[in-house]
């Protein structure tokens, strides 16, 4: 195959970051050997590090790591093999060739990429514009857990609730050094915040890459005809709601597959083209990522969707026809499904009404477009971040309400003072030997709410002062997304954001430290 | 349509370049795997037309893993991949089911050449 080249010039960053991963892998299992030199699997890792070092520099041509790589991969092949053993010598010789080989990675990557020795064509790369210090910078990556990016997103919600606190507080105070202190203080969190979320964007492609195969096995399943596309792959969205809307997305699909395709058969009777068409596609519009499934098939069928919602109840029985945003009620309430029979693709019961509660909670939209006869497109309007807040979620009368876990110490049953059942918001009482505030919510946020003997409390903590929070029930636990809340002008509020929760409803997340 | 690859191989950057040779041939990834395991799982969940496998790999080696994607699906095509000294283990591979292999380091005109012959 004439003509084909290889640019080695763009894996020079990737050798690099690789290379020294495995040094500290082969720096690591060697470390292992010293205090356990019969471990087979220290042996192992050494071998598979310095067999992938050799690799790496050989496809790159540099030979000196080569050379070096290769020979201490013949010691460790022999150890791994059994036909040596691992003696002090021998592990501190293969100790020294590490550091070696590890000076040599570093050193090989200044010089230029030599040409290929066997005349496959490959352009010599000038490496770095070599500064005279041996250290190249390089635009490494650097392998970050998932679990600590959550921690900066929560970390970064937590400092915007602060961060609002502040602004209020300060509002109260007539001092304008303290105030332009204040906004640069801002403006750096606020910057901070925007490094966070980037950091935490991916683009789409990396769940959505997955889909043109599905689709084509559920279209091979179901005996369609379709032609996929997928638009915007590179379009980046936060991961925890990329990770999110994978499995809607994919069900969303595989409605249009389902229901809205027809078979080919269908479409050359209704003079459409034989092979359908399902467009997945991902773009930004101002602050949000607009995430699209469109398909040309026979569009949602209103008439059977809106006899259903009549014997649901969902409609006025007088209603003679749904449109787009009656439609979209109507499909997105839990339960509601027309399928007449049960495919193994679309299931039971599972409808639009799971795509939309997902959507919600992480502080997104739906949006339906359905023309009869010519096809359906639903957009998913997500938020571009989200700030995640573990909480503990509770009603108190009618209403939810979600407390942080950063100020929960424990949940207990009390038994309220006698001045908290007269009426009283505010009280005090003694758990566990010292007086403790407790604060009725019920009375407090002005709920029906009935104050009894026995009651369920959330001990917590704030500005290093303890409380009880009295509450009709606890609900459960969960991550709850901070969405904006402007609160009252006047007077402390008690509530540092609102959120959606899993179940759709709405619930006010109470800031604590202004209860205190 | 082109035809599929899942890509498998320990080290990144052994997967990046032989992904950008297969892609710039016209191919589409669908996969990637690093350890035998995973590549015996994803194997059965992409259903690739093609697959290219190292031998060296943790958890389970590349070889065996070729055995266990065959024995699933006897019509499997799976090109091996080999480091320089591998010879031996080379004869291995194709017994256990592999079409054709190659050698480490990649010169793409023999890797796309093994690759065309074996998906045919």
């Amino acid at each position: 195959m004439a003509g084909m080249s290889l640019d080695l010039s763009k894996y020079v960053d990737l050798f690099l970051s690789e290379g020294r991963e495995h040094i500290a892998e082969l720096t690591e299992a060697l470390n292992e050997m010293e205090t356990t030199p019969s471990s087979e699997d220290a042996v192992a890792a050494a071998f598979r590090a310095v067999h992938s070092i050799k690799g790496m520099a050989a496809a790159m041509g540099y030979t000196v790591v080569t050379e070096r790589a290769n020979a201490m991969e013949s010691a460790l092949d022999s150890l791994r093999r059994g036909d040596a053993q691992v003696t002090p010598s021998l592990l501190g010789h293969l100790i020294d060739e590490a550091d070696e080989l590890a000076r040599e990675i570093e050193a090989a990557v200044i010089q230029p990429v030599p040409e290929a020795v066997d005349g496959a064509a490959i352009n010599p790369a000038p490496v770095a514009t070599a500064a005279p210090e041996s250290a190249r910078k390089v635009n490494t990556h650097v392998r970050v857990r998932a679990s600590r990016l959550d921690a900066l997103m929560n970390l970064v919600g937590e400092i915007e609730i602060a961060r609002g606190r502040m602004e209020r507080d300060l509002a109260r105070i007539n001092d304008e050094q303290l105030a332009s202190s204040f906004e640069s203080a801002s403006r750096l969190l606020h910057e901070l915040r925007d490094q966070v979320i980037g950091a935490r964007m991916v683009p789409v492609g990396q769940v959505f890459e997955r889909f043109p195969r599905l689709v084509r096995e559920t279209a091979r399943t179901l005996d369609k005809e379709v032609d996929f596309t997928l638009d915007g792959a590179d379009i980046e969205l936060d991961r925890t709601i990329l990770d999110r809307i994978g499995d809607p997305v994919m069900h969303l699909l595989r409605n249009s597959l389902d229901h809205g395709i027809e078979a080919a058969a269908e479409r050359e009777r209704d003079g459409k083209t034989l092979r359908g068409r399902l467009t997945l596609s991902a773009q930004r519009e101002a602050g949000y990522v607009l995430i699209r499934v469109a398909d040309d098939g026979r569009g949602i069928d209103r008439e059977r969707v809106l006899k259903r919602a009549r014997e649901l109840d969902l409609v006025d029985h007088d209603a003679s026809s749904l449109d787009d945003v009656a439609l979209l009620r109507v499909l997105a309430h839990p339960g509601f499904s027309t399928a007449s029979s049960i495919t193994d693709v679309s299931g039971r019961g599972v409808g639009l009404d799971v795509v939309d509660a997902a959507v919600r909670i992480l502080g997104g939209t739906i949006e339906i477009k359905s023309v009869t006869g010519r096809g359906t497109a639903i957009t998913l309007r997500l938020p571009l971040s989200v700030a995640i807040v573990r909480s503990l979620v509770a009603r108190v009368g009618e209403e939810l309400f979600a407390i942080p876990f950063t100020h929960v110490l424990e949940t207990l049953a009390l038994e309220p003072p006698a001045s908290a059942l007269d009426g009283d918001s505010w009280t005090t009482t003694e758990i566990s030997g010292s007086e403790v505030g407790v604060v009725v919510l019920g009375r407090l946020f002005g709920l029906q709410s009935h104050v009894s003997e026995r009651m369920q409390g959330v001990s917590v903590l704030a500005r290093g002062r303890r409380a009880a929070l009295v509450v009709d029930e606890f609900v459960g636990q969960q991550d709850v997304v901070v969405k904006r809340y402007d609160p009252p002008l006047e007077g402390s509020p008690m509530f540092s954001g609102a959120t959606v929760l899993g179940d759709g409803s709405p619930a006010l997340i109470v800031d604590v430290n202004s209860l205190i | 349509m082109s035809h599929t690859v899942l890509v498998c191989d320990d080290a990144v950057f052994m997967r990046t370049m032989l992904s950008d040779i297969l892609q710039q041939a016209g191919f589409t990834i669908v996969g990637e795997a690093d350890t035998g395991t995973k590549a015996v799982a994803k194997y059965k969940e992409l259903r690739p037309d093609l697959v290219t496998m190292d031998i060296v790999m943790p958890d389970m080696g590349g070889i065996d893993a070729v055995r266990e994607i065959v024995s699933f699906d006897p019509g499997a095509r799976v090109v091996m991949c080999s480091a320089m000294g591998q010879q031996a283990l080379v004869v291995d591979a194709i017994q256990a089911g592999a079409k054709d292999f190659v050698v480490k380091p990649f010169q793409p005109s023999r890797v796309l050449e093994a690759v065309q012959r074996v998906v045919g």
